[in-house]
């Protein structure tokens, strides 16, 4: 980034990156905040008290998961279905996690830990969205902290604000910000389909995610659209690769 | 709060920062096979497009009449602004705002 003096310090980068993961970031924090809301509504509803809905939001910080949870609480499902159930909706983390270790090889264990503890689908893409645009020889984790920040911070006050206004608030998923998620994807999407390859691959995972969605319950539409969507590249690269050869 | 409660959270806690961490450090610690480095490339396209494409053509769920989903509608209009002004800041207001205004003014 050369918006800073001519040799910017270190600390002065790295405060740099963390607002700059911030800002990136922001449109899905606000498109996180129905979603924060109606979270906080439906624990509480469940019979969790306001201190434990925050802990989960605290300290699992995963939105899918609480939701199930929550509905399996309410149900009367037991600790290591809960558990479990939690472990099958975030595998796809670990399919996030391996994407970004390239990006994080320069960077110490304890930051890897660190910011690790706050990748969640958003945050984990306009991080590796910037890091794919300054390459791996500049990415750094700081920036990746404040994308995970910006999340934490809407996800943690937006369940607390549902926890404590309960039915006060009325369906906050109506409201039209929950289309801000999907509407900043897709602007993170087209610019990046510059090939007939890229279009194919995005293509294959469409159709895949969403058929997967509306018949398969729970995250494996990620897990099968990203299977799927890697192969075809791969393919579709290997057999480019032979017709020039 | 209560221990059982506490107990189940920290257990969720548990498992969901495995998946974090579990395989974020790989690359630090092995060579990657080509091949897996090739394909990673895809990843962050899939899951934008796992995101996008769901959300917007099966909001509730299951598939919808596409003239009567406003989701799609707001996402064209998305999409058009992007492409008009190539300030993604104002495509998603613009795309947040039309769906809001469809769903108050349009008797769907």
């Amino acid at each position: 980034m050369v918006n800073e003096s001519a040799a910017p310090t270190a600390a002065s980068d790295n405060r740099h990156q963390l607002r700059m993961g911030l800002v990136k970031t922001l449109p899905l924090a606000m498109g996180t905040v129905p979603f924060g809301l109606a979270y906080g509504v439906v624990a509480t509803q469940a019979g969790l008290t306001v201190a434990e809905t925050m802990l989960m939001s605290l300290v699992v910080f995963a939105g899918a998961s609480q939701f199930m949870a929550v509905v399996m609480i309410q149900a009367g499902a037991g600790i290591p279905l809960v558990v479990a159930s939690t472990l099958l909706v975030n595998l796809r983390h670990l399919m996030m996690g391996l994407s970004l270790s390239p990006y994080l090889s320069e960077a110490t264990p304890k930051w890897q830990r660190f910011v690790a503890f706050g990748m969640t689908d958003e945050s984990y893409l306009t991080s590796v969205t910037h890091y794919r645009e300054v390459g791996e020889g500049q990415a750094n984790p700081h920036f990746m902290l404040g994308a995970g920040g910006s999340i934490y911070v809407a996800w943690g006050i937006a369940s607390l604000v549902g926890a404590l206004a309960g039915n006060a608030i009325s369906n906050p998923l109506q409201w039209g910000l929950d289309f801000a998620m999907p509407a900043t994807f897709l602007t993170m999407l087209l610019p990046q389909i510059v090939s007939r390859r890229l279009a194919a691959v995005v293509i294959v995972a469409a159709v895949v995610a969403t058929s997967t969605y509306v018949l398969v319950p729970g995250k494996w539409y990620i897990i099968l659209a990203v299977v799927a969507a890697t192969v075809t590249g791969v393919v579709l690269e290997t057999l480019a690769e032979r017709r020039a050869a | 709060m209560r221990p059982y409660y506490v107990a189940l959270i920290l257990g969720m806690a548990a498992v969901t920062y495995a998946t974090r961490v579990g395989f974020i450090g790989v690359a630090r610690q092995f060579e990657m096979h080509p091949l897996l480095r090739r394909s990673l490339e895809y990843v962050p396209v899939a899951i934008l497009a796992a995101l996008v494409f769901p959300a917007v053509l099966a909001p509730s769920g299951t598939m919808e009449s596409p003239v009567a989903n406003i989701y799609i509608w707001a996402a064209l209009i998305t999409a058009a602004t992007l492409f008009t002004t190539k300030r993604q800041w104002v495509a998603i207001v613009v795309g947040v705002l039309s769906l809001v205004l469809m769903r108050h003014f349009l008797p769907l």
